[in-house]
């Protein structure tokens, strides 16, 4: 190959290898970006490294064009044109080529690879980087040693917002609860695979408001009924009285769950139907 | 010229130089021509390219004077045909002559003014179009047969064939077929205000005789005119070229003929010829834009629509050049 064949050919994979580079960086910052995500929606990371993947390799590709001559003209107008017209004209031998080809060698040499390079743009990925690995270092912490933090994590989950948006069409549509919770439960069955032969009147989303089977308890004032003792009209009339705000679980294993409105209502209904 | 005397000519002339012979020929033109760099270069590029151009401007612009002045400067003959209807075309190539030898009669070749390096055809469209042929021929062929015998015209040789824009009765216009044969139409406008000032100057006071340097000669320019070819063109350029040709064919809105392929090469050689002024060892996008105008103007057509709105072959050019990018 010519020596100015040579030339061409280390110019444009020194290009790639600037391209290459950029997007990795770029690519890192999206993996990171989607795998702080990943955590706080509990979703695998893989979601994550595929998105990284597909941006490194789609940008690769919309860039390509990055890589060419018209790149360095565009960067060093003095080569403008006489780069990609010596570039055209490679086997051609004759004064004139060769004259261009001189000049073009010359001013060439001027060129550095450094100035392809975006080093403010680089630096700030790198900071963002170094950051969002902060990030992701502080929110697993957080996520396995506080109880509140999983708390907060813990309604930004999926299934809960899956959950919740089922809840709500339902009321829009005014469906009866226990028919509707039996849907959001059996995806609650699926993800816990919890034992729900036991489910309050069959519906697995009381049963499984955490991750652990419930000994359900009502607490009323300073008194506690166990839903599995009440036979007694007085107790069943008492409870049937009382207002469903004041309605909460406790189990037996000091698991503590927020029930939720409907689910008190649930749990309401269900002390009636024992009580019938 | 053999290989061997080009080979010795391309190492002295470093293109450095080649370039300030160029700067030299304009500073002598400027000399005894004001203004006019543009209508020098065309012209310079249209004798690089070895072929012809078309000159067309209002009179007492200083056609002959500029051409007069460049053949001096160029080093090369200089002939001129007033061209009239009755001028036939031996006037023009030259006939053969009864001789007489001791007793003997002999017919002996007499050139005409066609046998020159610049020819300066003035207002070509006067001569009845049986004289415009043989001057065209000439033209194209770099030949003229007469009686059977074929004469070489000698190298370079360049028509410069004028026209002009007004007082067309009694002429013969050069139909469009002819016109394509020269590589530019050049157009010579009035001389701005201080321009004017400046030949009012130079030509109102008593005259004081120039004397011009010879900077090339016939050889040089022969040598210039293969330097002309070997200017390399990028690929993106060469394209754009003929897309801009190609778009004088398909714009049928505002064109009703378009530019032949012969447009396509005189158009990147008239750039490469541009660079090659310019110090430039390769052909640039603004070469092309430039050579358009003057490689294209008449070699268009241009439909009633766009005469109705009032649009000149320049205006559809710039657009086309503009579209084809």
């Amino acid at each position: 190959m010519s020596e100015i064949g040579k030339l061409f050919t280390e110019l444009s994979s020194t290009l790639r290898k600037i391209l290459v580079f950029d997007t990795f960086i770029e690519s890192v910052v999206i993996f990171l970006i989607a795998y702080l995500v990943s955590i706080v929606l509990n979703l695998t990371i893989f979601i994550s490294i595929g998105i990284a993947v597909v941006y490194f390799f789609y940008m690769l590709y919309s860039r390509k064009d990055l890589t060419s001559i018209k790149t360095v003209e565009k960067k060093y107008p003095v080569l403008n044109e006489a780069l990609r017209t010596v570039n055209d004209t490679m086997p051609e031998d004759n004064y004139l080529v060769n004259e261009l080809r001189t000049q073009v060698k010359k001013k060439i040499k001027k060129v550095s690879a450094s100035s392809f390079m975006n080093i403010k743009r680089d630096l700030f990925m790198v900071l963002l980087a170094i950051m969002l690995v902060f990030g992701i270092v502080g929110l697993t912490i957080c996520k396995g040693t506080s109880p509140t933090c999983n708390k907060v994590l813990s309604k930004t989950d999926v299934n809960y917002a899956i959950k919740s948006v089922n809840n709500a069409f339902l009321d829009l549509a005014g469906v009866e609860q226990d028919e509707g919770l039996n849907l959001g439960g059996d995806i609650i069955h699926r993800d816990y695979n919890i034992e729900t032969k036991n489910a309050v009147l069959k519906d697995n989303a009381v049963a499984n408001l955490g991750n652990k089977k419930l000994s359900l308890k009502i607490k009323l004032s300073d008194d506690q009924i166990d839903i599995h003792d009440v036979s007694d009209d007085v107790t069943r009339k008492e409870f049937m009285d009382m207002d469903i705000t004041d309605i909460s679980a406790a189990t037996d294993v000091n698991f503590e769950e927020d029930i939720s409105k409907e689910h008190k209502e649930l749990v309401k209904n269900y002390f009636d139907e024992l009580a019938k | 010229m053999n290989l061997q005397n080009e080979k010795k000519v391309i190492k002295i002339a470093e293109f450095e130089k080649l370039k300030r012979k160029f700067d030299d020929i304009f500073e002598e033109m400027s000399k005894v021509i004001v203004g006019q760099r543009d209508v020098i270069e065309q012209i310079l590029i249209a004798i690089l390219c070895d072929s012809n151009a078309l000159l067309e401007s209002y009179p007492g612009l200083g056609k002959t004077l500029t051409i007069k002045t460049l053949s001096d400067v160029l080093d090369l003959n200089f002939s001129r045909i007033q061209n009239t209807p009755d001028l036939m075309p031996t006037d023009i190539t030259g006939t053969y002559m009864i001789e007489e030898h001791g007793g003997k009669k002999s017919f002996k070749f007499q050139k005409g003014p066609i046998f020159a390096n610049i020819v300066l055809a003035d207002e070509i469209n006067r001569a009845t179009p049986k004289t415009q042929s043989a001057l065209l021929e000439a033209m194209q062929e770099k030949q003229v047969t007469i009686g059977g015998d074929t004469h070489k015209l000698e190298a370079p040789f360049f028509i410069l064939a004028t026209q002009n824009p007004i007082d067309q009765e009694g002429t013969y216009n050069l139909p469009e077929a002819q016109q394509d044969r020269f590589l530019l139409k050049i157009l010579l406008t009035y001389p701005d205000f201080n321009d004017e000032m400046s030949i009012i100057e130079k030509y109102t006071k008593p005259k004081k005789e120039v004397r011009l340097k010879k900077i090339v000669n016939a050889n040089s320019i022969v040598m210039l005119q293969k330097f002309t070819r070997q200017v390399p063109i990028a690929k993106d350029l060469a394209e754009y070229a003929v897309k801009i040709v190609m778009q004088t064919r398909t714009n049928k809105d505002l064109i009703e003929y378009g530019a032949s392929p012969r447009a396509s090469i005189g158009l990147i050689l008239a750039a490469k010829a541009r660079a090659l002024i310019r110090g430039r060892a390769h052909v640039s996008e603004q070469d092309v834009k430039t050579m358009a105008l003057p490689v294209l103007r008449h070699r268009i057509i241009l439909n009633f629509e766009s005469e109705r709105k009032g649009l000149t072959t320049d205006d559809v050019i710039k657009q086309l050049v503009d579209k084809a990018k």
